[in-house]
């Protein structure tokens, strides 16, 4: 992944943005970039750098100081670290992990009869759907004997123990193994639980069997499959308490790889190097530019923005409306998604491209079915520039325009509520226990317009249909397969006018108002600081795998979505700025 | 199920990508366990989605779910028409609501989560495993006909503490969770359920010189080592824990302990033996004596038209052969005693993904459930919505008739039948489906409970609550629960 040079107003920019509240002005975070030399970076939190002293049990000496942000009316808030409920590998991190522990052997298709992880708000990582019940126990205790039994085919190669496998080297290797697999040193008792468990296969077994058993049991330890964090001693109930270097090592890398910290992330652990603003910057950097983050930035942009509905719903379209329609259209539509949202996390393109770029990544056979015709094929997908009127960024992929849809036609009450849940974050107000009554008897010649409008001329339907549908509205001349129509399939003229109601009226956002279009509904949506605020919400949750919480994170949001402006849009930003905050590398005082 | 199953044979051979191990016999089927005194009660909690049709979606108006007549002489409708063949066994009460404690991003998701929590953070079913837990080898089984492989509040309604319980959905891994006992050496590759394949006696391919009981031994002692250590460190990592995150951790360890129970085969770890021994010396146990009253056969799925690696979550290509394996696999579950209660989830609240191709009569291929209870008649684009929707429901009926039937048809000892002992509830997350109501909340149970429930009645209740329902049935089946969630009293189906 490369960045692009900022321009010096960027970097500027930030003294507007920050305020620090200490002495140690214009230090937090660091107002250096990475790509400069690395001899300049001041360090505000000064005597915190060095030592392993930041291992588990100790107590920090200094609190960097809080990021202040200037909320814009003439007031200011902190940022806040949030609780830290207890997390669970997902799925995707598990195989990642295991490839990562036996990189010689890499057992992670092994792992595939894990179960399914749930889903909260719109991530598999939140700590509030994870648990280990009968039928999750049962996959992990299968999961680590599969592994095994493929470790043990190159044992030598993973232990390192040459000759005749001896108990000694056997147990030498099974306690690396656990300080890597429970990415910290071992703690008390743990050493003496892993031997003691090899010891007692071993009264039957060889010590490869043993050595098995080992391996076994550690990738079912709690410490593995879970990721407790032990807050260091010492902070305040306002800034909270600091994470030690191991903790932030496993954040940094479980966020933006997916997986276990890399040796390099281990020994800047180990020397507690990742205690200062810098140090982490610095660390982030180093992980964004591998092509491992794109895999879990691809994670979290395909949970939010569901560009891989189609193809992994089998979302299926009526064939005699739609022929063009197929399996492999809809790889191509999720290609398509990809080659924009690739960009975004590289910071090669300005977010706002999601909703409003007038252009494209295309081969020849997505060309051709987005004119209506089935020609065309593989080959590569290059850029083209498309009409402004017609196109508005991700919001006029077929992915995501068939995905909201029916089988036979387009859906604005789909189309309505993605917008509104995904890119506005705003919860759809049911009407509390009210039925739905019957509908009025539907006319020959009605269009889904009409049909829909339905919706809105009675209560309870209306007070919840005006927050979806008429968004939806805007993207009409899109078919149920995301192609344009200037017309429906009965002949009738297509209306796109369509608004963005108000969801709280005594709190107005910027993204209120009509839209006429995907133009307008794109360029409304682009230039919305709820829209920018509602994305990196999205980001802090996936980042720390809890629910967002309005009085802890607001003003981390307003951070991140200011910073995310003031950087030109370029994403990686943003992702740098929550690493480096306080949500991320403290957590809550515990009481 | 004559036609797919075949009597236990000694050796069952489980195959799988990287090993083949032999089984030497069968630990879950042992005497032992069949020769239970009387037979006991199971209950069968049978889930179909997005509730009943609804009058109007008829033109004219007919009923489409609800019986006809008075309490003793019924008639079943529209959509449940198959049900009078065998509506003798079936009691069917009508006016059961839900109430709905918890709410949920969605309509959908709210009636889904209550259904069977009634607000609760642990669900009816979960809290009646507890009280059944040690008296069967798995105090419950989730299943599943195509249920979602990544669960959210839609798409499960089973919890413990709060925490989802994820349905089973594919048939091998069910086959080898159950018959498997000690599953391969692979764990968890899929053994080879057809019979046809696999050598005898033929060892691991990796290590072809050690027989296959030594192996079988080794795996015994090694899991058992593993998971009595893994048992000790939940137990000391607990203390660092905030008692949120605690009480997840409450879960793990009851899982735990359920995995070494289920796949820690304590008989072959008697023989004590050094690295290098003969393994355990262990005899065969025969079917010598039979479970009362008949046979407890297995089913072999190599006969059902699926492969290991088919799809089996999500969008599948044919519930109704996913569906005929995992009824007998539930059944023989049921008949060999491993399991008293079960859940089976077709598909998932508010299904749109689950279309129905596989069933020659319905036209439109594209369209979920969820869709069809949406289609409204005159929907210039689904012309035959309405008709498509109809076949749904009937094919569901037909299944539930011939589930009943089979149940029917197998022995289970002392001149009585599985149906006897048991009760196969039908229920869903919705009363009426177009509109997602949550009040006359289908209910059909069929058996009579070995004896406690009098069948073929039709019962009008006055809005009884879900809770009270499931209360009802905790006590018809030894799982008394006291009381449940916001129930006010244990509703009666005697």
């Amino acid at each position: 992944m490369s960045f692009g040079k900022r321009s010096l107003a960027y970097h500027r920019l930030w003294g507007s943005l920050l305020l620090v509240a200490t002495a140690c002005s214009g230090t937090v975070p660091d107002s250096d970039d990475d790509r400069d030399d690395n001899g300049d970076g001041e360090q505000g939190a000064g005597g915190n750098g060095g030592g392993s002293g930041q291992g588990g049990g100790s107590v920090e000496t200094n609190m960097p100081p809080p990021v202040i942000v200037d909320t814009g009316d003439g007031k200011t808030c902190a940022v806040k670290p949030g609780p830290a409920p207890l997390r669970r590998l997902t799925n995707l991190e598990y195989r990642h992990t295991v490839d990562d522990l036996f990189p010689a052997v890499k057992p992670s298709a092994l792992a595939n009869g894990l179960v399914g992880d749930n889903v909260r708000n719109f991530f598999d990582n939140n700590a509030l759907s994870q648990a280990v019940l009968r039928s999750e126990a049962e996959a992990f205790t299968l999961s680590a004997e599969a592994v095994s039994g493929e470790v043990a085919k190159k044992m030598k190669d993973v232990t390192g123990c040459s000759g005749t496998l001896n108990d000694a080297c056997a147990k030498t290797y099974l306690e690396k193994l656990a300080f890597r697999a429970f990415r910290r040193p071992l703690e008390g008792g743990e050493k003496t639980a892993i031997l003691a468990v090899y010891d007692k296969a071993r009264e039957r077994l060889e010590p490869e069997d043993a050595t098995r058993a080992g391996i076994e049991f550690i990738l079912q330890t709690p410490q593995f499959l879970y990721r407790p964090e032990a807050p260091l001693g010492g902070g305040d109930a306002e800034q909270g308490v600091a994470l030690s270097s191991w903790d932030v090592a496993s954040r940094l890398s479980y966020f933006l790889w997916a997986s276990m910290p890399d040796d390099e992330l281990f020994g800047a652990a180990e020397k507690g190097e990742l205690v200062t603003r810098d140090q982490v910057k610095a660390q982030a950097r180093r992980l964004l530019a591998s092509p491992r983050a794109l895999d879990s930035m691809h994670h979290f942009f395909a949970q939010w923005m569901l560009y891989k509905k189609i193809v992994k719903e089998d979302v299926s379209k009526n064939v005699d409306f739609f022929p063009n329609y197929n399996a492999t259209i809809a790889a191509d539509l999720v290609r398509e998604s990809e080659a924009l949202i690739d960009r975004v996390i590289k910071g090669e393109l300005d977010y706002r491209d999601l909703f409003s770029g007038a252009y494209s990544f295309r081969n020849s056979r997505l060309e051709g079915f987005y004119k209506g015709k089935a020609e065309g094929g593989d080959g590569a997908f290059n850029r083209v520039d498309l009409p402004s009127d017609r196109s508005a960024g991700f919001l006029t992929h077929g992915s995501i325009l068939a995905a909201m849809s029916t089988a036979d036609d387009s859906s604005p009450i789909f189309r309505g509520h993605f917008v509104r849940t995904h890119l506005l974050c705003d919860p759809l107000k049911l009407p509390p226990g009210v039925e739905v009554p019957p509908l009025p008897p539907i006319a020959a010649d009605a269009t889904v317009r009409t049909v829909h409008e339905l919706h809105m001329e009675v209560e309870p339907c209306k007070s919840c249909h005006l927050q979806m549908d008429p968004i939806g509205f805007a993207l009409e001349n899109y078919d149920a397969t995301g192609v344009w129509r200037d017309k429906y399939a009965n002949g009738a003229s297509i209306d796109t006018s369509g608004e963005i109601y108000s969801f709280d009226k005594e709190n107005p956002k910027d993204s209120d108002g009509q839209v006429n279009g995907p133009r307008q509904l794109g360029e409304r949506l682009a230039a919305s600081s709820h829209v920018r605020e509602c994305m990196a919400r999205q980001l802090l949750e996936f980042a720390v795998g809890r629910d967002y919480d309005e009085t802890i994170d607001s003003c981390t949001v307003g951070y991140l979505s200011k910073t995310l402006a003031d950087a030109d849009g370029h994403f990686d930003e943003m992702v740098v700025s929550l690493v480096t905050s306080d949500t991320f590398m403290r957590t809550q005082k515990a009481e | 199920m004559s036609k797919h199953s075949s009597e236990v044979s000694r050796r069952l051979v489980l195959k799988s990508s990287l090993a083949t191990v032999t089984l030497p016999f069968f630990v879950s089927l042992r005497p032992r366990e069949l020769r239970a005194a009387a037979s006991p009660v199971r209950l069968v909690l049978w889930f179909q989605p997005d509730g009943t049709m609804e009058k109007s979606d008829y033109k004219p108006s007919v009923e489409p779910f609800w019986p006809s007549g008075n309490t003793t002489d019924f008639k079943f409708a529209k959509t449940t028409a198959p049900l009078d063949e065998v509506k003798q066994h079936l009691v069917v009460v009508k006016g059961i609501d839900l109430t709905q404690t918890k709410t949920a991003g969605s309509i959908h998701g709210t009636r889904m989560i209550n259904v069977l929590t009634g607000g609760a953070a642990t669900s009816a079913d979960q809290a009646m495993a507890d009280k059944l837990n040690g008296k069967t080898k798995f105090a419950s089984l989730e299943l599943g006909v195509a249920p979602d492989a990544s669960g959210n509040d839609k798409s499960r309604f089973s919890y413990r503490n709060n925490s989802a319980v994820a349905p089973e959905g594919n048939p091998f891994k069910l086959y080898t969770r159950l018959f498997g006992g000690n599953l391969s050496e692979t764990g968890g590759g899929a053994p080879d359920l057809g019979g046809n394949g696999g050598t005898p006696g033929g060892g691991n391919p990796m290590d072809p010189t050690t027989p296959a009981d030594k192996l079988l031994a080794n795996l015994m002692w090694r899991r058992k080592s593993v998971l009595d250590g893994v048992q000790e460190q939940i137990a000391s990592f607990k203390s660092r824990l905030s008692r949120d995150d605690l009480r997840r951790l409450e879960e793990h360890t009851t899982a735990i302990r359920d995995v070494e129970n289920t796949l820690v085969d304590k008989s072959l770890l008697e023989a004590g033996t050094a690295p290098g021994d003969n393994p355990p010396v262990v005899t065969p146990p025969t079917m010598t004596t039979p479970p009362p009253g008949g046979s407890c056969s297995l089913p072999q799925l190599g006969s059902y038209g699926l492969k290991a690696g088919d799809k089996f979550t999500d969008t599948v290509s044919d519930m109704g052969k996913i569906a005929a394996v995992m009824h007998d696999l539930m059944l023989v579950a049921l008949r060999c005693d491993k399991t008293r209660l079960v859940t089976m989830m077709y598909m998932r609240g508010s299904d749109d993904s689950q279309h129905y191709g596989f069933l020659s009569t319905i036209k439109d291929k594209t369209r979920g459930q969820h869709g069809f209870a949406h289609a409204w008649p005159n929907e210039s684009k689904a012309p035959t919505g309405q008709e498509d929707y109809t076949e749904i429901h009937l094919w569901r009926a037909k299944l539930y008739r011939d589930l009943v039937l089979k149940m029917k048809s197998i022995d289970d000892g002392n001149g009585k039948t599985l149906l006897d002992n048991s009760l196969l509830v039908w229920f869903s997350d919705m009363g009426m489906g177009r509109d997602h109501v949550p009040n006359d909340m289908p209910f059909i149970a069929a058996g009579s409970a070995g004896g406690q429930v009098r069948p073929g009645r039709f019962l009008q209740a006055n809005a009884v609550r879900q809770a009270n329902v499931w209360l009802g049935l905790s006590k018809l089946i030894g799982a008394d629960l006291g009381s449940f969630a916001n129930s006010t009293g244990a509703f009666n189906l005697g």
